[in-house]
């Protein structure tokens, strides 16, 4: 093995200043590239007033002026959206990680007969949806249009973490299945006293995957929620984006007057809402980070 | 393990017939709703539509504004017993597409302003809305037939179908001057008076001197920051910009001219060519900013904030540019100026009335003749005037000359808490259509006197092109629209592309043969027949 390696060496010889340097350099725009759009909207959004609607600010906030948090702030109904945030989030991932461990279970049962057939039924809706207008039929017709359930049930289920959860599950030796049912355990103790409590890396990146998924999302609420109490946070922010992005070649004077006054109140207002409701995500990363990576490279294995 | 196979497949079992027998009884339940909906005519309506998106004044509060108790006691009057379901109007646009395609659940009655006609006449044809003419004819007391036949004659012709029938109502508006001359505003170049002030110059009469007026501008250094960025914000692309009516040109692609009942095009009117050339002087003296062609009225903005904007074009009457401008400015608005011989200026304008918005009654409506008291409500002349104006001595009162006047009451915050609004601010565009008789005696009170007189002499003005053209054409049918949509998405490209490049000297005014030749192939030809066909329609329907 050694001697193969020495035999073998890297064409670029390892500790090469200019490559590192290279590298380094690349790494440090990229860095810059993603991290530039945050950074913009947090100076927008502290900057005066003035300074944004001139777009004015590029590099360092001009002015300061915190006026726009303060409006936030103050709004209830931004509260009301961020209480909702939680139980959906809150919901969402509880109800994600039951689904995805159930649905699972049984697929890596070995003698379920037709398993075959069941994970590929799994899979065709996983590429095919039903379209919006049978889907939003199908929401109302089970009585859960403009509440709360129209947004957390249908997102239950996520054939993708079925799919991760299971193959987690294949990766679990044989003999400690058998071995608990040879001390008699059926398989609901099986899967919640055994399998469950060694599978935590898998739950825990189900339940990151659909925390996040879940707070950034806002096009069910606008679909199925018309009933602005039941709102997103998400949903309050796209509709003060929307709100200022009004086409005033179309409108008459007098609607002229009401779209500008609009406008300019909530140009600033736009930025300091992105950065309210983005930051509490940002922050869940760096302590998640383990399982992020841990997410991404499950499946990548095959035994 | 056989037990336990055993024992899920029963459970499965048990669970697909408890499904099947939960989802039959929910649906009997509703249709046990529906069959008791047709028995009773108690004046029960179900409403939906938009709800504004004001921070202050808000329709849930309503019960607090005193003109919504007076709107309350005409709806009480009639035996109407309202419910409404007010969407978030950012959310409305998806809200109403999902649930008129779905064709399930519906209101009695819902604004459908969002879909554009076809979808609307489709929905028509599957009767997910109904023909209002037979149920106006059966039920209404004649305040229906009263605003649309006497007091807004135009409001039929847009909105009558192809097939003759009505399927909606609309917002209503006219602004009228001394009790009953039309009061159109006018769409036209603003100057900065205060940069002309300073810098000694004269208000521009012709085109070639307001060239020379914003040159001076720049060299002047009519905003003192030592820079030459004093710019004209226009863009040449389109001919909806006031300069391109000195030349004679149409507002748009085809344009309707009004008072010959013609339909123009301005790629063929006389004056196009001095216009391009006029607009290649503009940016070859770099007045005009290139940059702001085809923009977003942010970047626009910006150049506002800025104060680099030396002239732009707006309405005459807008206040809402001036307070922008970092250090402040006035806007003057200028009459049509002469730019070539033989050619008499055109002004823009906007009509003086306008058809807005979609109202409908969906086929679930069983109650129709509530449906039409609302609607016979709505188009009172009572419910006119609380709605534009509110109530006499609170947001209104009468000039010397008997015009009315708002009232100033203060910002929307200090309105909402005192509750002294007009109807239109609380409950207007939401399920309410505005029924609106505004005159311009106000509007000149609440603007300073150079553009009152400006707008004054306007009224008059002859000859004038209009900013909304649809406004005077009928609803196509569908060939007609199928054609106009095919061939306006190739030639609306093509003739911004065009007007921008030779605007900016990019193409040469000497291959013109050619430009039209490619203009005739995308359709110009058959796009002004077409429309010459929908205006011909509009003012043969009575």
């Amino acid at each position: 093995m050694i001697t193969a390696l020495k035999r073998n060496p890297n064409k670029i010889r390892q500790g090469s200043i200019i490559v590192d340097i290279i590298l380094y350099t690349m790494a440090i725009v990229i860095c810059l590239i993603t991290l530039y759009p945050f950074y913009y909207v947090i100076i927008m959004s502290i900057s005066s007033p003035q300074e944004v609607a001139a777009m004015n600010v590029f590099l360092i906030p001009k002015g300061f002026f915190l006026g726009s948090y303060e409006l936030i702030l103050k709004d209830a109904k931004m509260w009301w959206a961020y209480s909702n945030t939680l139980i959906y989030v809150t919901a969402g991932a509880v109800l994600n990680c039951l689904m995805a461990v159930l649905g699972a279970y049984p697929l890596t049962v070995k003698n379920l007969k037709g398993r075959k057939w069941i994970v590929v039924f799994l899979l065709i809706p996983m590429y095919f949806g039903g379209g919006l207008i049978p889907t939003y039929l199908l929401i109302n017709k089970l009585g859960m249009y403009n509440t709360m359930f129209a947004v957390i049930i249908p997102g239950m289920v996520s054939i993708w973490n079925i799919i991760l959860v299971r193959t987690f599950f294949t990766t679990i030796p044989e003999g400690l299945k058998e071995s608990a049912f040879i001390d008699g355990a059926s398989h609901l103790q099986l899967l919640f006293k055994v399998i469950l409590p060694i599978s935590k890396p898998i739950i825990a990146v189900i339940a990151i995957y659909s925390v996040v998924g879940i707070w950034n999302s806002w096009f069910d609420a606008l679909v199925y929620l018309p009933n602005e109490k039941l709102h997103p946070l998400q949903m309050y922010l796209y509709r003060v984006v929307v709100q200022q992005s009004v086409d005033l070649k179309t409108l008459s004077l007098e609607d002229t007057r009401h779209a500008v006054a609009n406008m300019l109140s909530s140009i600033q207002l736009k930025y300091a809402i992105i950065v309210f409701t983005t930051l509490p995500v940002i922050f869940t990363y760096p302590f998640f980070q383990k399982y992020f990576i841990k997410g991404a490279l499950l499946g990548s294995l095959k035994e | 393990m056989k037990i336990w196979r055993k024992a899920l497949l029963s459970f499965m079992a048990a669970v697909l017939v408890m499904g099947t027998i939960t989802a039959c009884s929910s649906g009997s339940k509703e249709n046990a709703g529906e069959g008791s909906n047709t028995t009773e005519a108690s004046g029960k309506l179900r409403l939906l539509g938009p709800s504004s998106s004001n921070k202050h004044i808000r329709f849930d509060d309503r019960e607090k504004y005193p003109v919504w108790k007076e709107v309350d006691k005409l709806l009480d009057n009639a035996g109407l017993d309202l419910e409404y379901e007010l969407v978030p109007s950012e959310q409305y646009d998806v809200v109403i597409k999902t649930r008129m395609a779905s064709g399930s659940d519906l209101p009695d009655i819902v604004n459908i302003s969002k879909l554009d006609n076809t979808t609307v006449l489709n929905l028509a044809k599957q009767g997910v809305i109904q023909d209002l003419t037979p149920l106006i004819e059966k039920y209404s007391n004649g305040n229906i037939k009263k605003m649309y036949d006497q007091e807004f004659p135009y409001a039929k012709k847009t909105t009558t179908s192809p097939d003759g029938k009505m399927y909606w109502f609309s917002n209503l508006h006219k602004k009228t001057y001394q009790g009953k001359d039309p009061a159109p505003v006018s769409l036209t170049m603003l100057i900065r008076k205060d940069w002309l002030e300073k810098l000694n110059l004269p208000v521009p009469t012709t085109a070639q001197e307001y060239l020379d007026t914003l040159k001076k501008f720049r060299e002047g250094d009519a905003n003192g920051n030592g820079q030459k960025d004093e710019v004209l914000a226009y863009d040449p692309g389109i001919f909806s910009g006031a300069i391109a009516q000195w030349f004679g040109l149409g507002t748009d692609i085809t344009a309707v001219d009004v008072e010959n009942k013609k339909v123009v095009s301005p790629w063929y009117q006389e004056g196009i060519k001095d216009y391009f050339r006029y607009m290649q002087q503009l940016v070859k003296e770099g007045v005009l900013d290139t940059s702001l062609i085809g923009a977003q009225g942010e970047q626009r903005t910006q150049k506002m904030t800025e104060n680099q904007v030396g002239s732009l074009s707006d309405y005459n009457l807008a206040t809402y540019n001036e307070p922008l401008i970092k250090g402040g400015g006035e806007f003057l608005p200028l009459m049509p100026l002469k730019a070539v011989d033989n050619i008499t200026p055109a002004a823009q304008l906007e009509p003086p009335f306008l058809v807005w918005q979609k109202y409908a009654i969906t086929k679930d409506c069983k109650d129709v003749e509530a449906a039409i008291k609302f609607f016979d409500v709505i188009y009172s002349e009572e419910y006119a005037n609380l709605l534009y104006w509110g109530i006499e001595g609170k947001t209104y009162e009468l000039d010397s000359n008997g015009a009315k006047i708002f009232i100033n009451t203060g910002s929307e915050e200090e309105q909402a808490k005192s509750g002294l609004v007009a109807g239109r601010q609380l409950f207007g565009d939401t399920v309410f259509p505005r029924i609106q008789f505004a005159n311009l005696e106000f509007e000149l009170t609440s603007v300073p006197a150079y553009k009152a007189d400006n707008e004054l002499e306007i009224l008059k003005y002859t000859p004038y092109f209009v900013n909304m053209n649809n406004n005077f054409l009928a609803i196509p049918n569908d060939q007609q629209l199928e054609r106009k949509t095919k061939i306006l998405t190739n030639l609306t490209t093509y003739s911004t592309e065009l007007a921008t490049k030779l605007a900016l000297g990019q193409k040469s005014l000497d291959d013109w043969d050619q430009y039209m030749t490619e203009l005739k192939k995308l359709g110009l030809d058959e796009l002004m027949e077409i429309d010459q066909q929908l205006l011909d329609r509009y003012n043969s329907i009575n």
